[in-house]
């Protein structure tokens, strides 16, 4: 009875941890995951940019368009953060998504947020990186290929 | 005279063992929950008119109570060992605050606080007084996410307790062989056992512990969010909660420490 019951545990363990998304890490990051936190995995550089992974419940299906506009509103809205480029992305895997990249300062310092968005059906997908945007702009090609790799 | 006696020290060792491993792997052939059982009576369960007092962790939150198990009068047997846990997301003006109101919230009730970061805080608090501490967190805010969950862990709880007993009455009948052994040989054998069983005690007794402890005290789960800034000019807020823990302050914020913003 108790093997049976394990070999369910563990059965409904292996297949929840198949479906945790997950991404590719560029050279000179090491991760720092925070269980129970908001992020599904969150990885640093030595000068501070952070790269991180989340995913949320899609109930309503809201399709890529609503959610990249969501995002952009609330942080360009309400947050005060410049839009610097939007464009159509492909991650390796195929699925199309939107990487936005967004500007602004604080006690004079510039800094850089990007964030990619999946929404593979009933889940919306969200790939950022930021932080100081000296530190940011030399990796953000490594940093788009991270997110492109999304699976 | 001496290898006859040597036989029946180890025949008598070999029942010790046998005991312990009837006592602890094989499927009683009674019920645990009849109350004039041996197992009953092992366990300390009997009828009681009501339930326990609160302190314990033994009452039960009427509104996630578990549900009466199939058998009619499991439903009398008293106390159940219930594990109670609470998640929440609550969207609040100042995060700051809230958390520092949580971590109150939990010493005054009785509790402590087990972990914080930046946003987020995890308390324990006496089960008695959990409803009273959701009622109360729920003041802090806007509650927009909400898990609860009552774990009934009794049969876990009076499994340990049978074992750890079975466990110490081997020790005490291998403590009275070892007084009798007649060699060095026979001694070693009965020390080795007992080093065995001695360790066994030891790690049932940690496992009731933190069962208890469990029981004892619920755990509850709060990430505070900070709700949007009345805004310059009318703007609609979405009500997709995690929009608001977007940007850089939320993703370099670590172990507590606040992020770049």
């Amino acid at each position: 009875m108790k093997c049976t019951s394990l070999l369910w545990a563990l059965a409904v363990a292996a297949a929840a941890a198949g479906c945790q998304p997950a991404m590719d890490l560029p050279a000179g990051f090491v991760r720092v995951d925070e269980p129970g936190g908001l992020h599904q995995m969150r990885a640093v550089s030595a000068d501070g940019v952070v790269l991180a992974l989340r995913s949320h419940d899609n109930p309503r299906q809201g399709t890529l368009e609503f959610w990249s506009e969501a995002v952009k509103n609330e942080l360009v809205g309400f947050r005060g953060y410049k839009l610097a480029g939007k464009e159509a992305i492909q991650s390796q895997a195929g699925r199309p998504g939107k990487l936005l990249s967004f500007a602004t300062e604080q006690k004079g310092t510039m800094f850089t947020y990007m964030l990619a968005v999946f929404v593979p059906g009933r889940q919306v997908l969200i790939a950022e990186a930021g932080g100081k945007a000296q530190a940011v702009q030399p990796k953000a090609e490594a940093l788009k290929k991270a997110m492109l790799s999304v699976k | 005279m001496r290898p006859m006696k040597g036989k029946i020290m180890h025949k008598a060792l070999t029942l010790c063992l046998l005991g312990l491993a009837a006592g602890g792997c094989a499927e009683p052939k009674f019920s645990w929950f009849d109350p004039e059982g041996p197992r009953a009576q092992a366990a300390g369960i009997h009828l009681r008119g009501e339930a326990e007092t609160a302190a314990t962790g033994e009452r039960r939150p009427a509104d996630i109570a578990p549900q009466p198990e199939e058998t009619p009068h499991l439903a009398a047997v008293e106390p159940r060992k219930v594990v109670y846990t609470g998640q929440f997301k609550v969207l609040t003006d100042e995060v700051g605050r809230a958390v520092a109101e949580t971590r109150k919230l939990a010493e005054r009730l009785g509790g402590y606080m087990q972990r914080m970061t930046g946003s987020g805080i995890v308390i324990r608090v006496p089960a008695a007084r959990f409803d009273q501490a959701v009622a109360e967190l729920e003041k802090m805010g806007s509650v927009t996410e909400r898990y609860v969950q009552a774990q009934d862990v009794t049969e876990e709880y009076v499994d340990l307790e049978i074992r750890l007993k079975s466990a110490k009455a081997l020790l005490a009948k291998l403590l009275g062989l070892l007084e009798k052994a007649k060699d060095v040989k026979q001694a070693l054998e009965v020390e080795k056992e007992l080093a065995r069983v001695r360790t066994e005690v030891e790690r049932l007794e940690g496992q009731l512990n933190r069962l208890a402890s469990r029981v004892a005290y619920a755990t509850i789960t709060v990430n505070f969010i900070a709700a949007p800034q009345a805004p310059g000019e009318l703007k609609v807020v979405l009500p997709f909660w995690w929009l608001r823990t977007l940007g850089l302050k939320e993703l370099t914020s670590f172990e507590g420490r606040p992020g770049l913003f």
